[in-house]
């Protein structure tokens, strides 16, 4: 097969033995690759009965077509599982290196069943699997590990995928990082690793891709190049990343503040992506093959680090009442080199801070730590505990939602979580599209299964076109955001199934389903038309949803915290707006039941 | 990483005589003499020279208009004509033979890279 590595690693752990088998042309054609490929394996291979950090679970990675390829912006690999932190479908993408190195291999899924008896890594190969026992990694931390692996094999050319100290004590929302700093942050994968006893995935291949038609390829690649270096955002996307949401959000009054009590942070300039660009960073980095780079590499107080993403720099400065940049900086690092998902840290923090100053939660419910907002000694202090699940650390492992069923409804209800997963940095009272996203997506509360930024671009007419009304386009209406919700779930999957970033891919509207159509054609061979990559992914989200009901998901389930629903907020450009759920559902439904 | 044009040109010194400098200093290949018996890959201190599919891979300059220049849009990588053999590897040498390609150019990058560090340290402190 073209594009593909046409190729299947099974790897069982328990008995430490691996099988290669054909990657079937029929079985992938309705998928692609990526994040579709990987949930429909799932559904086939897990019973779901079997315990998420259990022998049974099934941990996937997977790659697409296009992966490794020229396509710029197109080195992520997606990894899934059942979630040990909603114990629903889980899955969690990164770029970086791993993805193309991964693809190399010659293998487009690497699917991992059973438990080790002691820790291990796999190194993965053209070959197939080494089985590589490694007690002396236990407790190392990411970029330790990458190294000793990489000094071990006399070879710098792996890339390492792996899980520190988080990880290694099954906390749920631990992740997985690759290329030092590349975060599988959501759902818990890294657990999923930890329960196997798996320190780490390393891959070395050395196999090309093939295509089906390299010019017409190129082609294609060069018109997806130029529409990201003419893109009016390029510029400031790649001085600032992610981070320039900080002051973006804060201009429409959305974002989040000591844990969504406010949408306006007085000291955002303290803690803007733009002050991050003019003191700490000092060079950009890119994802293999992307023309963005825009990664932030930073030097501060003696620590040397990538990143922060916007939602790890939102998650410890304004959501807990924090105008200290440095000690974002060093959270990010931490937070990567245990391996654990900044979102789920930050939820749990910003939630106690606000317990305790509304006397919900009590010090003494915590082990005696008094936590006020912006109280980065005791933040530092947690995060420890958490990591190591020592005192009460154990119990706050288990996650925000877990921990609050200890406390008063009113305590549980201030957890921002959809399905037991942790909100992101985006208050959705001030853009609605994101909030029916936050109800309705398949991992739990999370805006990448549609990511619909478009209702922030203000492109009135190209939302009249696209979705009925211009309404798509004005964050703070309800109306055309089914329909945007929709559209933008299937662009999604699409860049999921590429395995191309949501930033380039969907946020900077590079791709569609056409030029995707005509990419994928000459990559693979395989004929595919715009309606039927919509038909295809609009099936696959139907998958999702078909695996979450088996894990007992219901529609009761598509909800959002009270706050959002029934609080406005009291300053700003979102000042009284609240989200109208249940008329963007019900839209949503009928759409989906066409 | 790419071939530096190093003044040492360890590898030219290939048992079947498939390696010669070409007039802007950039090491050219012979397909036909090439055996990949991987002398030069042993030789190069810092990893520049690979076999791949059957013949030695370094870079030629592209013909003296390096096509990865204007390709990279942050401006790090300048292609100086007539500057070649002025980049001395000696100092990477001893003790080289027994590293992978690989590790080669990791240990070449951390060392240029530390005085990049240092001087970031440097600024904020």
């Amino acid at each position: 097969m073209y594009g593909y590595g046409g190729r299947v690693l099974r790897v069982d752990v328990t008995s430490r033995r691996f099988e290669i088998e054909p990657l079937d042309p029929r079985w992938i054609k309705d998928v692609v690759g990526g994040r579709a490929a990987n949930t429909k394996r799932l559904a086939e291979d897990l019973d779901t009965a079997s315990d998420p950090m259990g022998p049974g679970n099934v941990l996937i990675f997977g790659v697409g077509p296009l992966t490794g390829t020229l396509l710029p912006a197109s080195a992520y690999y997606t990894v899934t599982a059942r979630s040990p932190l909603t114990g629903i479908l889980g899955d969690s993408a990164a770029g970086g290196h791993f993805g193309p190195e991964m693809k190399l291999t010659g293998f487009d899924q690497i699917v991992i069943t059973g438990c080790a008896d002691a820790l291990v890594y796999l190194l993965v190969t053209e070959d197939g699997v080494t089985f590589v026992p490694c007690p002396e990694l236990a407790g190392r931390n990411v970029i330790d590990t990458t190294a000793a692996i990489r000094e071990a094999h006399g070879d710098w050319d792996i890339q390492v995928a792996a899980i520190g100290i988080a990880g290694e004590n099954r906390v749920r929302f631990a992740a997985l990082v690759s290329s030092g700093n590349r975060v599988n942050g959501r759902a818990g994968m890294g657990a999923v690793m930890g329960s196997k006893n798996l320190k780490a995935i390393a891959v070395r291949g050395g196999r090309p891709v093939r295509l089906h038609d390299p010019l017409q390829f190129l082609d294609g690649v060069r018109k997806v190049h130029r529409a990201i270096l003419d893109h009016p955002e390029y510029e400031k996307r790649r001085r600032l990343g992610t981070t320039m949401l900080m002051r973006d959000l804060n201009r429409i009054g959305i974002l989040p503040t000591r844990h969504f009590q406010e949408g306006l942070c007085p000291y955002v300039e303290d803690v803007s992506g733009e002050q991050l660009a003019s003191t700490y960073k000092v060079k950009n980095k890119s994802c293999y093959n992307c023309h963005v780079h825009c990664s932030r590499y930073y030097v501060c107080d003696g620590i040397e680090a990538e990143g922060p993403e916007f939602e790890t720099l939102c998650g410890f400065t304004s959501r807990i009442g924090s105008r200290n940049l440095p000690f974002a900086l060093e959270m990010n690092r931490t937070l990567n080199q245990y391996g654990m998902d900044s979102l789920a840290v930050c939820e749990i923090v910003g939630w106690l801070m606000e317990c305790q100053e509304k006397g919900l939660v009590t010090p003494e419910d915590v082990d005696g730590l008094r936590v006020s907002w912006g109280d980065c000694e005791t933040v530092r202090r947690l995060v420890d505990l958490i990591a190591h699940r020592q005192g009460i650390g154990d119990a706050l492992a288990e996650g925000a939602t877990r921990f609050s069923r200890r406390f008063s409804a009113a305590a549980q209800k201030l957890v921002m979580q959809v399905k037991g997963m942790d909100i992101i940095c985006g208050d959705p009272r001030g853009i609605k599209a994101y909030g029916l996203t936050y109800a309705v997506a398949s991992r739990g509360a999370d805006h990448l299964r549609a990511e619909p930024y478009f209702e922030l671009t203000e492109r009135w007419e190209v939302a009249r076109q696209r979705f009925g009304t211009e309404k798509a386009a004005d964050r703070l209406a309800e109306e055309g955001k089914a329909a945007l919700v929709t559209y933008s779930e299937k662009i999604a999957l699409l860049t999921d199934s590429l395995t191309m970033c949501k930033n380039v891919g969907l946020c900077m509207d590079v791709i569609n389903l056409d030029s995707a159509a005509a990419l994928i054609g000459a990559a693979t061979g395989v004929r595919y038309t715009a309606d039927r990559l919509a038909v295809h992914f609009g099936d696959a989200v139907k998958r999702d949803l078909e695996l979450n009901r088996r894990f007992g998901v219901t529609k009761a389930d598509d909800t959002l915290p009270e706050r959002f629903l029934h609080e406005p907020l009291a300053e700003g450009p979102t000042r009284g707006s609240v989200v109208d759920l249940p008329r963007m559902l019900g839209e949503y439904y009928r759409l989906h039941a066409e | 990483m790419v071939c530096q044009q190093c003044a040492e040109r360890y590898c030219v010194a290939c048992p079947e005589n498939a390696l010669v400098l070409g007039p802007l200093g950039q090491v050219v290949v012979s397909p036909t003499l090439c055996s990949e018996c991987g002398a030069c890959t042993r030789s190069c201190p810092i990893g520049a020279i690979e076999p791949v599919d059957g013949i030695a891979y370094v870079c030629d300059l592209c013909g003296g208009d390096p096509r990865c220049v204007p390709a990279c849009t942050q401006g790090a990588i300048s292609f100086a004509s007539g500057a070649a053999g002025t980049v001395e590897l000696a100092a990477f040498k001893p003790g080289s033979e027994r590293l992978a390609p690989s590790h080669k150019r990791a240990v070449y990058v951390h060392a240029l890279g530390r005085a990049v560090r240092d001087g970031w340290q440097v600024a904020r402190d």
